[in-house]
């Protein structure tokens, strides 16, 4: 009797667990098409030579990995885009924080201000590109036109052919493109603090500073491991900007490693190369993620 | 905050100055912030084709308007029901999968644009729509069913089980009872693609040869490698282009608010 109600209820569990799988069954099978299998097609590539992507492949081991490795424009791509990265996700924050603690603090205007604010997330990085190259454009361009006539410099300067000013310039753009989704989260984070809290410690005499250490962003804490994590991702992840402002120039001193691998991949035609260093991004991005999820568990168990 | 706004706006500022200018002039003699002459002319030329220019405003809109539609609902059709599985039940391997697909869309575009260009020149689709849909699904699919199981997660299951016990079976139960309430945040998802697969670039560079196929951000690069670029008419075609993810962002802005928190917070 026992027997049978337990097979009856574990052919139930059974039934239970198989009836998600047509819900999810076609997702699953286009992520394994279009993201899985090239994903893996792309670790096979690594070990290939490709002369040109039309021709014949062979096995070549790791001949690949060892040009690339030896490639100073690579590793030099690795180290630009670990200071793009980490600088503009640092600003992100920062200001990102700053700009939702003054929009959360308006009495008047603030849902036309938050929109405001949004517009560079929201037209994207194409627009973005564009928007500041005519911005930076040396001849007849707003910073140069203000910076001449405030007898601030004497000659329009040209940023983006400077090897100094390229890389920052450019990561201001993506700066610019950015924030607002720092903005944006931390908005909807400060928003779901109690009120009481911070209207207990305020009538205790607690300054607006140590309100803001103490109290807020404790409870902020969260939300700021998620954004920063996505905007690091997020960040080093960006190809546009560079490509459409300088083509990573001047002398690859604003090439991340997303222009490196196109440029590898469709103006070299080394397909085999090229997905050998991104198999090596993979691996990077990869272990940072298993870090960053692994220390988030086990500080907050149940959270992931 | 007026700083933040300055620096937010002033660009957009600029460029609106500079498309409502006739051709630019490089030997501008003073500092002018204000377009002068004033000039409507390089909107009302986007009307046309410009064979001179060999700039086809017209048809980068209509491809775009094409792929960023038929991505937006491709993905909904397939991430809809995906989410809901991942929300209401449980089943061998689900933490995988999802984790799975959550990692996967961490990494750059341009590792997946490399084995799927091999990919669609084998089955002969470059420079198509279906190419840069089948590309854009790399970035939606992930994004739409992670935002939509946050949803999804928010919508009290007991209205369902009610169906259930009167007879109906789980799919009718899935489409006529959990997928009412769920449409904000599907309206959502939809317009959080929209944006995204708007300003798409590196897919459609890669993939898209013919000038007739180029979607508007190629479109606009189009403009500018054209020689000497003319940066009025440059900067009308950006504004031109941002209208319409303004346009939806404006009016949805709230529901498009709630997919960037909501997805995101629930990681």
């Amino acid at each position: 009797m026992t027997e049978q109600v337990g097979a009856a209820s574990a052919r139930a569990v059974w039934r239970e667990r198989l009836a998600g799988i047509p819900y999810v069954l076609p997702a699953v099978l286009v992520i394994v098409a279009v993201m899985s299998y090239p994903f893996a097609y792309s670790i096979y590539l690594s070990f290939q030579g490709t002369p040109s992507y039309t021709t014949e492949t062979h096995f070549t081991g790791l001949a690949n990995y060892a040009v690339v490795l030896h490639d100073s424009v690579f590793l030099h791509s690795l180290i630009t885009t670990v200071t793009w990265t980490i600088g503009c996700t640092i600003v992100d924050i920062v200001f990102g924080m700053g700009a939702a603690i003054i929009v959360n603090g308006l009495r008047w205007f603030r849902g036309p201000i938050r929109a405001a604010l949004m517009l560079p997330y929201i037209v994207g990085y194409v627009i973005a590109s564009y928007a500041w190259l005519w911005l930076y454009q040396a001849e007849y361009g707003l910073l140069n036109q203000v910076l001449t006539s405030w007898n601030i410099i004497s000659e329009p300067v040209s940023l983006l052919s400077s090897l100094t000013w390229a890389l920052p310039a450019v990561m201001l753009v993506n700066i610019w493109k950015t924030m607002p989704f720092a903005m944006i989260m931390f908005l909807a984070g400060l928003q779901a603090i109690p009120e009481q809290t911070v209207m207990a410690a305020e009538l205790d005499g607690a300054s607006p500073m140590r309100i803001f250490f103490e109290i807020k962003l404790p409870y902020l804490r969260r939300v700021l491991v998620i954004t920063s994590t996505l905007l690091t991702f997020q960040n080093f992840n960006t190809f546009t900007i560079p490509y459409i402002m300088t083509s990573g120039g001047p002398l690859n001193e604003t090439e991340i490693v997303s222009n490196y691998i196109y440029n590898l991949a469709f103006t070299n035609l080394n397909f085999g190369g090229a997905a050998a260093a991104s198999v090596i991004v993979m691996i990077g991005l990869m272990a940072f993620a298993v870090v960053y999820v692994g220390s988030l568990s086990r500080r907050q168990p149940g959270v992931v | 905050m007026v700083g933040y706004l300055l620096f937010a706006l002033v660009p957009f500022g600029w460029m609106l100055t500079a498309s409502l200018e006739p051709q630019t002039s490089p030997y501008r003699e003073h500092l002018s912030y204000l377009p002068s002459p004033l000039t409507f002319s390089n909107y009302t030329a986007l009307i046309r084709a410009d064979p001179i220019a060999n700039t086809d405003f017209p048809t980068y809109f209509v491809n775009s308007l094409i792929v960023v539609i038929c991505t937006v609902i491709l993905a909904l059709l397939v991430a809809v029901p995906a989410a809901y599985g991942f929300s209401r039940y449980r089943f061998f391997g689900k933490d995988v999968v999802l984790y799975g697909v959550m990692l996967q869309s961490l990494l750059p575009l341009v590792n997946f644009l490399i084995p799927l260009y091999i990919m669609l020149e084998h089955f002969d689709l470059l420079d198509t729509y279906a190419a840069l849909i089948i590309g854009y699904l790399t970035f939606s699919l992930p994004l739409n069913i992670w935002i939509l199981k946050s949803f999804f997660d928010g919508i009290p299951t007991d209205m369902e089980m009610s169906a259930r016990l009167d007879g109906a079976s789980a799919f009718r139960a899935f489409l006529e009872i959990a997928i009412p309430p769920a449409v904000p945040g599907i309206v959502a998802t939809a317009i959080f693609t929209f944006i995204l697969a708007w300003d798409e670039y590196l897919y459609a560079l890669t993939m898209i040869s013919t000038a007739d196929m180029r979607t508007l951000p190629l479109g606009i690069f189009a403009y500018f490698s054209e020689g000497a670029p003319n940066w009025s008419a440059l900067m009308a075609t950006a504004i031109a282009m941002s209208v319409p993810v303004v346009v939806v962002f404006l009016v949805l802005q709230k529901y498009f608010l709630a997919a960037l928190t909501k997805g995101a917070l629930k990681y």
